[in-house]
């Protein structure tokens, strides 16, 4: 039974009693990648005292082109055991935000920058709490440069696929997260072969993106043992569902309609700059197209499934679930901006309009004029011009991160529209 | 400020307003010579101009300011002009020598454009204009800009303790419990009613004013301690209609309060059936309300060939006994209620409601009756 330790001296305490070796010092980059620094038992004390330094110009919108070591300060409360060992012993992790030299905090630390927006939106939401349903594929692990998309599963939504090693893979996964500390409330098959879902119960946001994190490193891990890949990829097959990240905000007991609707107002209103971060890969945009539910447009519904903001009627706490965001987003980024632009509907009052009663897909340009309903970008290079015209999205990030993002995420843009890909060759090299 | 000062101060003020620069320019002059944020507003809180300090002076009704001078001509209050900053207090025979000063421009202004305003919109609601053309080229003859559809809100506004409240503070609280609809509304005080009208230039504006109506009461209570908001709101209407959709509105007013007691607005299509029954209603109306109401199930079962109309109709005419109604319809009883649901949803109602279930029964019956 895993307990959350509460200080370094019971982080200390039970790494010795569970006989633990290494522990890996984990931290995210600007990208939401997990990093770590793995340090013998021993060091473990020094680390916790904020003595671990890392060289920080060697990691993705840190400062990059400097030697600069950082230093990582853990956070007791994410110390978990790993549920395995290898040869050389018992690994665990611990989390960890980074900070400078001289111990201040790190303006481009993603972790840092989403326990800031938590502070920020304090006045707006005393108690949010963040519930997440992931969805993500096993494919068959085959020795190539990319990995495979071939899979011999052919279950859809809520199926037993008794033959499947994909089943078989997901329940140990959802076995490990539990084991690590994550409160599992629920699995299944979801649509796609080979794509499955797991949902996280409702914690606040700083847990549920550190959740993510461990998810997507520990699903990889474990679906290697049965000779199997996951992949977080937002839509690794055109012709099935992409795999999608649904955020779900519980407001405090006592919030009342008019705060639900302010917050979706403003998730509404910033829902094309949200998307930069939310969806921040080439790939996320082959997604959001008008097939298999995913949300294209800037609207909400009490039970619409490809609406792109979903209030559950009738549900106390308040429940108001974002449908936008995909799991190859950097958690902390994305849930410090989700946070920043629900508290800015809050703070000016902005109201979403009418709720939507039907599929969106059916809306015709003059209803969707007329009901002031706008669409998602269409690329990540759309994106990010709306984030960069958001202010309120921007500085939810913080001026470093925006920039180190941005930045990031043009290069990969470019890099992609330089490209020369399958579909190229297939429609034009016979052709022409 | 020295005594020289302010006689530069005086004589600019005077120039400028002789040069036609009006309310703006004076802010402007005022601000420089202060270093205060400057805000001017005609008698009904309308911000004439803004100038200086732009957090402070554009605060509007929002916060006290920490200085206020009446513009004035005799008896007649034509505006204010507010000095918000920490010196405000310092400049006050500044801001009363460019009162004094504005109050002729003001003066002949309120015979012309304020006073013009006022007097177009008591018109356009008392219905005095007799067709849409004369009534827009009367407003376009003020300077006002008709939008396409507006939506009338009806409120009364009372204290707790059955007093009436403060009138100016009730006003501005109103103001700004609509500036989330991003909308410049018209505040036309009526006996002991707010009567206001807010342009909705398309659905979205439309849906906005009705929101943030109905969350009056509670906004509002959040605003003035010890409120209580009743109202009505009308659907949108062209300009030339806004009094039949203020008739509207005053009814919604008077159903909600017989139906649900005071503190709560109601909107007047959301009504249903009780609409109907108070204004009572020919024939045509009757049709017209039983074929708006079933509407939206009848294009859901034309579209995707379902039997919602028939469900619903079944329903009733069993007592509401989903057990019997599946049996005749030969379906699952989980479908029945998967179907109910789906009506509630569509008809943007609650089954469970008796309202509603009124509002459904009514147009049901209509239909049987006269189609």
């Amino acid at each position: 039974m895993h307990s959350t330790p509460s200080s370094k001296r019971d982080v200390v305490k039970i790494a010795r009693e569970r006989n633990v070796r290494f522990v890996r010092l984990v931290f995210a980059d600007v990208l939401g990648v997990g990093k770590n620094v793995s340090i013998p038992v021993d060091a473990l004390g020094e680390a916790l005292d904020g003595r671990v330094t890392f060289d920080g110009g060697s990691i993705d919108g840190f400062v990059r082109g400097e030697e600069l070591d950082m230093v990582l300060v853990p956070d007791p409360s994410t110390f978990a055991l790993y549920p395995w060992s290898t040869a050389d012993g018992q690994e665990a992790r611990v989390i960890c935000d980074v900070a400078m030299p001289d111990g201040t905090p790190f303006e481009g630390c993603p972790r840092t920058t989403l326990r800031r927006a938590i502070e920020s939106a304090r006045a707006q939401f005393t108690a949010m709490q963040f519930g997440l349903e992931v969805e993500f594929f096993v494919f068959e692990a085959r020795a190539s440069e990319f990995g495979s998309t071939s899979t011999t599963d052919v279950g859809s939504y809520f199926d037993f696929s008794a033959n499947d090693r994909g089943e078989d893979a997901r329940n140990a996964i959802v076995a490990a997260m539990q084991s690590m500390g994550a409160r599992v409330a629920g699995a299944h098959h979801e649509h796609g072969p080979g794509q499955h879902e797991i949902d996280f119960s409702h914690t606040d946001p700083l847990e549920a993106a550190d959740m993510l994190l461990t998810l997507r490193s520990l699903a990889k891990h474990v679906a290697s043992r049965f000779g199997l890949e996951a992949t977080f990829m937002p839509k690794p097959l055109e012709t099935c569902a992409g795999s999608g990240l649904h955020v779900d905000l519980r407001l405090d007991a006592r919030a009342d309609d008019d705060l639900v609707l302010y917050t979706v107002g403003g998730l509404l209103a910033h829902a094309p700059a949200l998307a930069a971060v939310c969806n921040p890969t080439v790939n996320s945009y082959k997604r959001l197209v008008a097939a298999w539910d995913a949300p294209i447009y800037t609207v909400w519904s009490e039970r619409s499934a490809n609406a792109l903001v979903r209030v559950p009627p009738n549900q106390s706490p308040k429940r108001i679930e974002v449908r936008s965001p995909d799991p190859s987003c950097n958690p902390y980024l994305a849930f410090a901006a989700l946070l920043g632009a629900a508290a800015d509907g809050v703070a000016r009052q902005l109201l979403p309009g009418d709720a939507l009663v039907g599929s969106t897909y059916d809306l015709t340009e003059r209803d969707r004029r007329e009901r002031g309903i706008g669409t998602l970008p269409k690329s990540l290079r759309q994106a990010i011009v709306e984030l960069d015209g958001d202010a309120v999205v921007s500085a939810s990030l913080g001026d470093h991160l925006y920039h180190a993002f941005r930045d990031a995420k043009l290069a990969e843009y470019e890099r992609y529209r330089r490209a020369v890909h399958a579909w190229e060759h297939r429609a034009y090299l016979r052709l022409y | 400020m020295t005594a020289e000062e302010l006689v530069a101060l005086a004589q600019d003020v005077a120039r400028v307003i002789a040069d036609g620069g009006g309310s703006a320019a004076v802010a402007r002059r005022l601000a420089e010579a202060t270093g205060s944020g400057v805000l001017i507003e005609d008698a009904s809180h309308h911000p004439l101009a803004r100038a200086g300090a732009p957090d402070a002076a554009a605060s509007g009704g929002e916060d006290t300011p920490p200085f206020v001078t009446p513009i004035a001509t005799g008896q007649t209050l034509l505006g204010r002009i507010c000095l918000f900053g920490e010196d405000a207090q310092d400049f006050a025979h500044a801001a009363r020598l460019a009162a004094s000063s504005l109050a002729i421009d003001l003066a002949r202004a309120s015979a012309g454009e304020g006073a013009s305003r006022t007097s177009f919109w008591e018109h356009l609601i008392a219905g005095r204009f007799t067709d849409a053309i004369t009534a827009r080229d009367e407003a376009a003859a003020r300077g006002i800009g008709l939008a396409p559809h507006y939506v009338v809100a009806v409120l009364e506004c009372t204290a707790a303790d059955g007093c009436a409240s403060d009138r100016a503070v009730i006003r501005s609280a109103i103001r700004e419990a609509f500036k989330p609809t991003s909308a410049q509304i018209e505040l036309i005080e009526r006996a002991a009613a707010y009567v206001v009208c807010i342009p909705a230039a398309r659905a979205i504006d439309a849906s906005k004013a009705r929101t943030a109506a109905t969350m009056l009461p509670r906004s509002l209570a959040k605003r003035v301690p010890d409120i209580c908001v009743s109202g009505g709101v009308s659907e949108p209407a062209v300009p030339i209609d806004v009094p039949q959709a203020l008739a509207r509105a005053d009814a919604a007013l008077v159903i909600a309060r017989r139906l649900f007691g005071s503190g709560k607005v109601a909107v007047y299509d959301e009504l249903g059936a009780y609409a109907l029954l108070y204004r009572g209603a020919a024939t045509d109306a009757l049709r017209d309300f039983a074929a708006r109401t079933l509407a939206p199930l009848r294009a859901y079962d034309e579209k995707h060939q379902t039997e919602l109309e028939k469900t619903l109709r079944l329903y009733f005419d069993l007592g509401q006994n989903v057990k019997s109604a599946a049996q005749a319809l030969h379906v699952h009883r989980h479908t029945v209620f998967y179907r109910l649901r789906q009506i509630g949803e569509l008809c943007g109602c609650r089954l469970e409601s008796p309202h509603d279930q009124l509002t459904l029964r009514m147009a049901v019956a209509i239909d049987a009756l006269h189609s």
